[in-house]
């Protein structure tokens, strides 16, 4: 079962070294092939490991494999190794299932492209390292597919190269998540100082023999991975690159930005949950910045003007609340609002691909509308999309929705805050959701729609239908896996792994989906009576609020507080160090050196008359004064 | 004798390069590659039988030169320099070739004095005793000075100047404690010299190769000498030379020097830590390609020394890893930088980009370089600069989160030259014209990049065989098998 | 053995080489600095021949017909110099040969 799961580890990453190697002698189409095929291989190997894990007793579901030691320091031993138990292979399958269709979409995306195999390589190295990340064995290797997660996604960011606000948008991608990697770095640290291993079973079970709770060292631990987890989530304060990420391909703003990448932070609480636990205060953090994050992103994705933008700032929105599941304890919740935020989100990114690709690359709304005649698949795909993240039943964004919502009923005190959170976030989500559908495929055609809709039959090669046909079936029958009242697969699948802390009662689960349908009806009304229709409104609101509105185009201005805050007074004291310090130790130091031997030699020099009788004074004086010392000395 | 022949193989082959009268200067570089190329398979046999369980000297062979003053000629290999050598024999092959590949002028001079440098430096990490270290190590710069001096840039006359003094200065400071430690322990030999309690005799070493090395502020030879040096010597200066500095440290200053170690720790970690992040702010503001990489070098050669002096098994086996993996980056880079200087005749970021549009392969090294070089987790520098950091964060967080915060800033610099270079619009000094990589420049800088993506799979392959698997009992107990 | 003591032999020595000294240091014709320089080796060479008379060692005898052969050699590279110098019309003045001034 192990070699399944590690064949579906380094299928893709074949690929991606096999395309490095061959450049141009492998053509394009056989470069996507070869990739959606190891991506296929990846899947069929999750699902061989899943059927083999269904046969045995829930509490023996957890199979360690190492293939050689990765890194050693004394005592200190890290394998090469992979874990193979429930919560591993619900991700392998979100990442390879998810990753194999919007591969294959990819290869009708990107075709014509230049430097097509260039990208095949790079998605293929990062469904290699999402897979890493999911599978490790141990904190450190999680760390390794963590890091190689973010340099796949500033490589794909970046793809477009020429653009300077690619190139700008994947530094900022990167460097952001660099700083997640090193907050998780030093929580590992504190780690291996108390426990000396890093690998999860000793880590995990020694946790709180050896940590203990509540304490400096625990909170500290459980901080640092959520510094990364939030860097890798994009939840606010740590968020302000994802919305930038959208520089990059569609198809990779899917996957990474959407589906996978972004949901790791959620991954990450769960699979450390038992740090988390030694430190409640930074797991209700985590719950705190989730909720925040859902609201922020909320508002802010009100006014976005860009297709994209307005989907990433959703995506930061859905993963607040996943934080927040996790954040009460509710991992099993959370994990099941990542896969149908996986089948929906990507189902929405790959509609607005089709939208971008008839209109030639064209992102902004506002020179979009009247598209749904047009485009009439699209428009459906794009509908079901958009009535899952509503949450509106029987999709699958409702089940999942209303599970959290459910369980943050039982946690206590804040739970009822982020309930009411998560609540106004129901609302704002159908309301921005219900914008984005109105705006683009109902209402007039503009100018530019006109002119530069180039209608393909299908809508879109084949290649790129059929993989958002199947992710619109997804997002549709995706939530019934778990149904209030009835069963709970997910959490039912993962309780051997993270146990959840909360537990709803009957009429929790009855009370919530009533209620945030209820909101969420009203937001889609809201937004019919806002964009669903011709009228001023939105305009005669934005003159009435200048303020609010400015504040929330400008995405409430994190970008300027960080520029002011970190930016410039690095590259000032930069810019300081190079004139103060380092123009006197370079040219400083050689000169004082060369002048101080001039000086020295000329004044030596001066002592050179060419008398050659004062030599030999000198010479005599200094043989009578040795003579001297010598007898005095005896 | 696997560790004379390795010396003085090098060393014979300049005397015959100058020595012979070669027909064409192809010829005495083709037989210089040779014997470089020869030099590394004899290092790689050597690794397959080394005992890496043990902690002792190998390979040593011991010719007494004076009896009373306890010098003699002894050489010999310990499981971890066994590394340092590979790197040197390894970097100095791929130099050679460089060499030959851009033709130098003179070229008898020039790899005459190539193999001597070979020979001097593989001296410098298996010379067993103090003395004999310290001809071995004056020996190794005199090559680099005519190397600077005459097949440099422009402003190659003040670079080696400053390079000459500095390390001359340095060098003087480590004889007067040479010297002085040898007669005081009555003997030179490195394998039965006592520990000492001498503060002033540690800081003798500890600024010579301080110097060399360089860390803040004694780096005021370096961005001069990186920039102007011919590439292939930057590299090898960044990639090699610069090890045998913190070689110094972990084979002499540390063992020999424990008490003086323990009181001046906090003094050097902090010099190191300012020179880390100095090192890192002032790469972000270099104006030029070899500016950026000369700075990055001062940064990991400080957080070599941090990872030295926290003086346990992770930080040991982190800065041994960590020199390995710099001087293959360094001089990856260095080359790399050259082949671009070599197409453009410049290299001002601002005056380059775009290069990715058409030179795959370009794009393809200097990405892969670049992001191990800024240690993205899964690189072979992030298992080394983990360890780093990992050991020094149990002498004190706050060391450690310094270094944390350097790495971000390693990852701007880094990505500020990848993308200065490949990406964004066509700079003025770019054109069409410029083709992708020769075959041969490949064949140079692609043995490099595997054997770092090697480490990057398995760093284990070092920590594993370095200090019999005991890295604080072995330095501890100074080298010797107990 | 009658006459005088060691001693005074010394103490003559001493007058002679103080004096053959100041001559070197004080006079500016190479001439007469040639012949205080003589007079500094006889100084010399006295000592030498009282301290073998008291150890009964002809050591310092033989001692002193080497510095008188070498004396000799002296004179006569120092006259050739001389001569050369006065044939080249240099002005015959130490004082006046400063070309090793730095």
């Amino acid at each position: 079962m192990t070699a399944a799961a590690w064949l579906a580890l380094f299928s893709p990453l074949g690929a991606a070294v096999a395309l490095a190697v061959l450049g141009d002698r492998i053509s394009r189409s056989r470069a996507g092939l070869l990739v959606s095929g190891s991506v296929l291989v990846s899947f069929v190997s999750s699902a061989y490991v899943l059927a083999r894990l269904l046969s045995e007793h829930p509490e023996q579901r957890s199979h360690v494999s190492t293939l050689w030691t990765w890194l050693s320091a004394g005592d200190l031993q890290v394998g090469f190794e992979i874990l193979v138990d429930p919560l591993s292979v619900f991700m392998m399958l979100v990442v390879s299932g998810v990753g194999f269709l919007i591969v294959s979409y990819a290869t009708g995306y990107m075709r014509g492209d230049d430097e097509e195999r260039r990208y095949h390589a790079y998605k293929a190295l990062f469904v290699f390292s999402m897979l890493l990340l999911v599978q490790s064995g141990n904190l450190l290797l999680l760390l390794v597919g963590w890091g190689m997660v973010g340099l796949s996604s500033y490589l794909l960011i970046n793809f477009w190269h020429q653009r300077r606000s690619a190139v700008a948008a994947g530094k900022k991608a990167f460097i952001v998540n660099a700083f997640g990697d090193a907050t998780v770095a030093l929580g590992l640290f504190l780690v291996i100082q108390r426990v000396g291993a890093l690998d999860f079973a000793t880590v995990f079970g020694s946790a709180e023999a050896e940590i203990g709770r509540s304490n400096t060292v625990a909170v500290l631990i459980a901080l640092g991975l959520l510094g990364g987890a939030a860097a890798k989530s994009a939840q606010v304060p740590l968020h302000t690159w994802l919305p930038d990420a959208m520089e990059g391909p569609t198809p990779v703003s899917a996957l990474i930005h959407a589906a996978t990448m972004v949901t790791a932070g959620v991954y990450l609480i769960a699979r450390t949950h038992v740090l988390f636990e030694l430190a409640p205060v930074v797991l209700h953090t985590a719950a705190v910045l989730g909720g925040v994050t859902l609201l922020v992103a909320g508002v802010i994705a009100l006014v976005q003007t860009d297709i994209k933008r307005v989907i990433a700032y959703s995506t930061m929105s859905q993963i607040g609340y996943m934080f927040v599941a996790a954040g009460v304890g509710a991992y099993g919740a959370g994990m099941f609002h990542l896969m149908t935020h996986a089948f929906f989100k990507a189902l929405l990114f790959m509609a607005a691909g089709l939208v971008i690709h008839a209109l030639a690359g064209e992102q902004d709304i506002r020179r979009m509308g009247g598209l749904g005649r047009e485009l009439p698949r699209t428009t459906r795909a794009f509908l079901i999309g958009t009535l899952a993240l509503a949450g509106v039943p029987p999709l699958a964004g409702f089940f999942s929705k209303d599970e959290i919502l459910a369980n943050t009923l039982d946690g206590g005190p804040l739970g009822i805050v982020l309930f009411v959170f998560g609540v106004a976030g129901a609302f704002l989500t159908a309301m921005y959701s219900f914008r984005l559908l109105f705006v683009v495929f109902r209402g007039k055609q503009s100018e530019h729609v006109q002119h530069h809709l180039h209608r393909e039959p299908n809508e879109g090669p084949l290649s790129m239908v059929w993989p958002v046909g199947v992710l619109a079936v997804l997002a549709v029958v995706g939530g019934l896996v778990s149904v209030p009242g009835g069963w709970h697969a997910v959490d039912t699948w993962l309780e051997p792994v993270s146990r959840p802390l909360v537990h709803p009662a009957g009429w929790m689960e009855a009370f919530s989906p009533i209620l945030s349908v209820c909101v969420a009806l009203l937001g889609i009304a809201v937004a019919w009576r806002l964009w669903g229709q011709a009228s001023d409104l939105p305009t005669a609101l934005a003159r009435r609020y200048p303020l609010a509105t400015v504040a929330l185009e400008r995405k409430l201005y994190f970008d300027e507080v960080y520029d002011a805050l970190l930016v410039r007074p690095a590259a000032r004291l930069a810019v300081t160090l190079e004139r103060v310090v380092e123009r006197p130790i370079v040219a400083g130091s050689a000169r004082a050196t060369a002048g101080g031997i001039r000086g020295l030699a000329s004044r030596v020099a001066a002592t050179q008359s060419g008398l050659l009788r004062v030599y030999a004074l000198v010479v005599a004086v200094g043989l009578a004064t040795l003579v001297l010392v010598f007898i005095s000395v005896r | 004798m696997l560790s004379t022949f390795l010396v003085f193989l090098p060393i014979a082959g300049a005397i015959l390069v100058w020595a012979l009268p070669w027909r064409t200067p192809r010829q005495a570089g083709g037989f210089a590659l040779l014997l470089a190329l020869a030099e590394l398979a004899i290092w790689v046999g050597g690794t397959a039988g080394f005992d890496y369980g043990n902690p002792g000297l190998q390979h040593s062979t011991t010719a007494v030169w004076s009896g009373d003053l306890g010098i003699a000629y002894k050489v010999g290999l310990y499981d971890w320099s066994l590394w340092l050598v590979g790197l040197t024999v390894g970097v100095m092959a791929v130099a050679i070739a460089y060499g030959l590949w851009v033709g130098r002028e003179r070229a008898r001079a020039y790899f005459g004095l190539m193999l001597f440098l070979t020979g001097a430096t593989v001296g410098v990490f298996v010379a067993q005793d103090l003395l004999l270290f310290y001809v071995f190590y004056e020996a190794m710069l005199i090559p680099l000075y005519v190397l600077m001096g005459v097949w440099g840039g422009a402003g190659r006359a003040l670079a080696t100047i400053r390079f000459v003094i500095y390390t001359i200065a340095g060098s003087l400071l480590m004889l007067v404690a040479i010297v002085a430690l040898g007669l005081t322990e009555g003997t030179f030999d490195l394998t039965r010299i006592g520990t000492s309690g001498s503060l002033v005799m540690f800081l003798g070493f500890a600024i010579a190769f301080g110097v060399k090395a360089p860390v803040w502020p004694l780096h005021g030879w370096l961005p001069d000498a990186y920039r102007e040096a011919p590439p292939e010597v930057s590299a090898v200066l960044s990639g090699v030379i610069s090890k045998t500095a913190a070689y110094g440290l972990l084979r002499i200053a540390i063992p020999v020097f424990p008490e003086p170690v323990e009181d001046m720790r906090v003094a050097i970690l902090a010099l190191a830590s300012i020179g880390l992040v100095y090192g890192s702010l002032l790469a972000f503001r270099q104006p030029d390609f070899r500016g950026v990489v000369a700075y990055s070098s001062l940064a990991q050669m400080c957080l070599i020394v941090i990872g030295l002096f926290a003086v346990n098994d992770s930080g040991l086996n982190g800065a041994l890893l960590l020199m390995v993996n710099h001087g293959l980056v360094s001089a990856a880079l260095f080359l790399i930088a050259g082949c671009i200087e070599r197409r453009t005749l410049t290299g001002q970021l601002a005056r380059l980009g775009g290069m990715a549009r058409g030179r795959p392969i370009l794009a393809t090294l200097l990405i892969t370089t670049g992001v191990i070089a800024l240690a993205v987790p899964g690189s072979s520098a992030f298992a080394a600069e983990f360890l780093v950091l990992n050991g020094v964060f149990t002498v004190g967080w706050g060391w450690a989160v310094v270094g944390a915060i350097a790495i971000v800033l390693a990852a701007m610099y880094m990505l500020r030259v990848i993308s200065a270079a490949l990406h964004e619009e066509r700079g003025p000094a770019v054109h069409d014209r410029q083709l992708d990589l020769r075959p041969a420049e490949v064949g140079l800088i692609v043995p490099l990049v595997a054997v770092l993506i090697f480490l990057s799979f398995w760093p284990a392959s070092i920590t594993d065989h370095s200090f019999g698997g005991t890295p604080t009992a072995t330095v501890t107990s100074r080298f010797e098998a107990p | 053995m009658l006459g005088p003591t060691v001693a005074a032999y010394l103490v003559l020595s001493a007058i002679l080489f103080a004096t053959g000294a100041a001559g070197v240091l004080i006079r500016r014709s190479p001439l007469i600095v040639l012949l205080a320089l003589e007079l500094m080796l006889n100084a010399g060479n006295l000592a030498l021949i009282a301290f073998a008379r008291q150890h009964a060692d002809s050591g310092g005898q033989v001692f002193a017909l080497a510095v008188m052969v070498v004396a000799a050699t002296e004179v006569v590279v120092g006259l050739g110099l001389i001569v050369a110098m006065s044939r080249k019309k240099v002005e015959l003045d130490v004082d006046a040969l400063t070309e090793l001034e730095g």
